[in-house]
């Protein structure tokens, strides 16, 4: 088979991998900008860097391919399980390294994303994944981003190896709970998932470790999806949660069955990707704007609203605290305001110290005006009196402004960027 | 009053100081863009290194120099117009108002400013270098602000083991690391380089376009997505996108 054959096959088989973060570790060949290096290849910035978008508007940073797609697997949701007739390829360590190379020195990528299909078993795949990456740092000298999927069950040795060479470690862990697992996934164990992400917990190289998701699959409510999140982000110290929005590749009676009717079939795909985008707006808030998820969904509010981002929608729940006068808040009750996000908080503090703001000086600052003016005073003036009815009328306001937007021609809204 | 500078920083900067040293607030324009008018009362600033020294220090002093910098490099129109309200609402505070997003004279210089450093950034991922004959690397692009000199450092840490050049073809300049030095020259006259490609580069660009098709869920294109990251001036030099 030749390489343009396998490359086909081997990342239309990881495409269904979400992440693609090449962000959280800062390394050069020389850091010494009057030493320049005789050999080695590339750097890494902590930022990440996107090379390209592909057409589904995702990001692509990393040459992300499978090593192999043969599986000894048959989990029901996945492209790549046993019992599918798919064209099978597995790439050389050699064929690998060389594309590796070659992509990073046409800056086509920012480093390798390695994941493979479960061949043998978990210890001989990982040594196979573990050889690339080897190769790569010693024989090559190459400095740039590696993403090594850990295979749950795989041998804390090698756990611990892959994290020498690599810069983020992935354990997948599939579904949002132990009995979809179960279910879905048969040959695959949660407590050895678990076990397996403790090891990579101890063993995490500098960007940490990552996982993914399904949502839409399996019956989960948002809530237990998002307390699941918070408790990997507690308990494993984990530097993302990615949320993979259900896409049929195979019929099985354990999924959900395609309608058949394509209007019908795609009003379900709209709404598993708003799903997917309204978990990861939670996400974010998990991340960076310090709320909980008890705070976020509660079993009164099981789910994220379709019509109104999660923010605005607790900001309802809560008229009690608005509004916020911009002037006096604190830091923390800034980020709380819907309309104004991590930068615009710290420039609110910032320009503060030199005088106090109004709406004007809000929009400069980088405010959703628009959004934020119902919920906040400048100096105890309140900027918009006459819409600020009762937290009922505001909802039926901003879900209608966003059916409008979603849903002709029902744009996505990822926020795969970062 | 217009003041007519010569094109470079040291110019710009020769031009900030007549200003103070005269106490007028003038217009500032670069000789390339200056369209002779009847009205205006003109002045041509001549460079002067021992002025623009003076300026710098003063910059560098209320830590404004780089911010300066950036908007000095910029394509947006009137640039020396918001850089000289921000010297001089800087000077006037006499010490640096960076925090101070609600002016609107800061705004708009660190609005410009980030305009040019987005640009820098996006082209660090979108920069496509062909592997040439000599075996060295060559990749052009048109970006719309003059981000070369932004783009070298982290270039030179990257590939600092081959020789490489980036060349900006809108406004002919290249970046070129050769043997371990970094030059920025004048290149008008680049020809075609599909001629000199190494033997095994198409190839490696066949095999790119194909990762690239494969890795997109066909089920979920999404078209205006891709071009508000990836907008369609950028194409033109994308191996993927050809």
């Amino acid at each position: 088979m030749d390489l343009q054959e396998k490359i086909a096959i081997l990342s239309g088989a990881a495409r269904y991998d979400v992440s693609c973060a090449s962000c959280g570790v800062s390394r050069a060949v020389s850091r010494d900008v009057n030493r320049f290096a005789e050999k080695g290849l590339g750097s890494t910035v902590s930022a990440g860097i996107c090379h390209s978008w592909s057409d589904d508007g995702r990001c692509v940073s990393l040459l992300k391919v499978l090593l192999t797609n043969y599986c000894i697997y048959d989990c029901a949701y996945c492209v790549n399980r046993r019992s599918n007739d798919v064209p099978r390829a597995a790439f050389t360590p050699a064929e690998l390294i060389d594309l590796t190379i070659q992509f990073y020195k046409r800056n086509y990528i920012e480093g390798l994303f390695l994941s493979s299909g479960v061949a043998q078993s978990p210890d001989h795949t990982m040594e196979q994944l573990i050889r690339v990456a080897r190769t790569l740092r010693e024989e090559q000298q190459y400095y740039g981003y590696i993403h090594l999927k850990i295979i749950p069950g795989a041998s804390p040795e090698l756990v611990s190896l892959a994290g020498r060479y690599a810069d983020r470690l992935s354990t997948n862990i599939e579904l949002p709970s132990a009995p979809s697992l179960q279910l879905l996934a048969p040959d695959k164990k949660p407590q050895i998932i678990a076990q397996t992400m403790d090891t990579v917990t101890a063993a995490a190289p500098a960007a940490g470790q990552s996982t993914q998701l399904i949502v839409g699959a399996t019956p989960e409510r948002d809530l237990q999806i998002v307390s699941l999140a918070e408790h990997l982000y507690q308990a494993n110290n984990l530097s993302r949660v990615y949320y993979s929005g259900y896409v049929p590749v195979n019929s099985d009676q354990r999924l959900p069955a395609l309608l058949g009717d394509p209007a019908m079939d795609a009003e379900r795909s709209r709404s598993v990707r708003l799903r997917e985008h309204r978990l990861y707006q939670a996400d974010w808030l998990l991340r960076f704007y310090k709320f909980s998820a008890a705070e976020i969904l509660s079993p009164e509010y099981p789910d994220l609203d379709e019509f109104v981002d999660p923010k605005t929608a607790w900001a309802l729940r809560h008229p009690e605290l608005f509004p916020v006068e911009i002037n006096k808040a604190k830091y923390a009750e800034l980020l709380r305001i819907p309309g104004i996000g991590v930068r615009s908080a710290k420039r609110i503090v910032q320009t503060r110290r030199f005088h106090s703001l109004d709406a004007k000086a809000l929009q400069r600052i980088g405010v959703v005006w628009k959004r934020a003016k119902y919920f906040v005073t400048c100096g105890g003036h309140l900027p918009d009196v006459a819409v600020r009815s009762s937290p009922a009328a505001l909802y039926r306001f901003f879900s209608t402004e966003q059916k409008q937007k979603l849903l002709p021609g029902q744009e996505q809204l990822a926020l795969f960027a970062a | 009053m217009l003041f007519i500078y010569e094109n470079s920083f040291e110019g710009l900067l020769t031009a900030i100081f007549e200003a103070y040293r005269l106490k007028i607030t003038p217009e500032i324009a670069a000789a390339e863009n200056y369209q002779k008018s009847l009205f205006d009362e003109v002045r041509f600033i001549t460079s002067d290194p021992a002025k623009a020294a003076r300026v710098s220090a003063k910059l560098q002093a209320l830590e404004i120099f780089r911010n300066v910098q950036y908007c000095f490099l910029s394509s947006v129109p009137a640039k020396e117009k918001i850089i000289f309200n921000y010297v001089r609402k800087t000077l006037s505070a006499g010490r640096n108002v960076d925090g101070n997003y609600a002016d609107p004279d800061v705004a708009s210089a660190l609005e410009c400013l980030r305009r040019v450093a987005r640009e820098a950034e996006r082209l660090k991922g979108l920069l496509r270098f062909q592997e040439l004959s000599d075996g060295s690397f060559y990749a052009a692009c048109e970006p719309e602000h003059c981000v070369l000199p932004l783009l070298a450092g982290h270039c030179r840490a990257r590939f600092s083991a081959q020789n490489w050049m980036i060349h900006d073809a809108r406004r002919g300049l290249a970046l070129v690391y050769q043997d371990h030095r970094l030059d920025l020259f004048s290149a008008a006259h680049i020809q075609n380089v599909r001629d000199k490609y190494a033997a095994q580069e198409s190839r490696y660009q066949e095999l790119w376009k194909t990762f690239w098709h494969a890795v997109a869920i066909q089920e979920r294109k999404n078209p205006r997505l891709q071009r508000q990251f990836m907008p369609k001036r950028y194409w033109k030099y994308l191996v993927e996108k050809n």
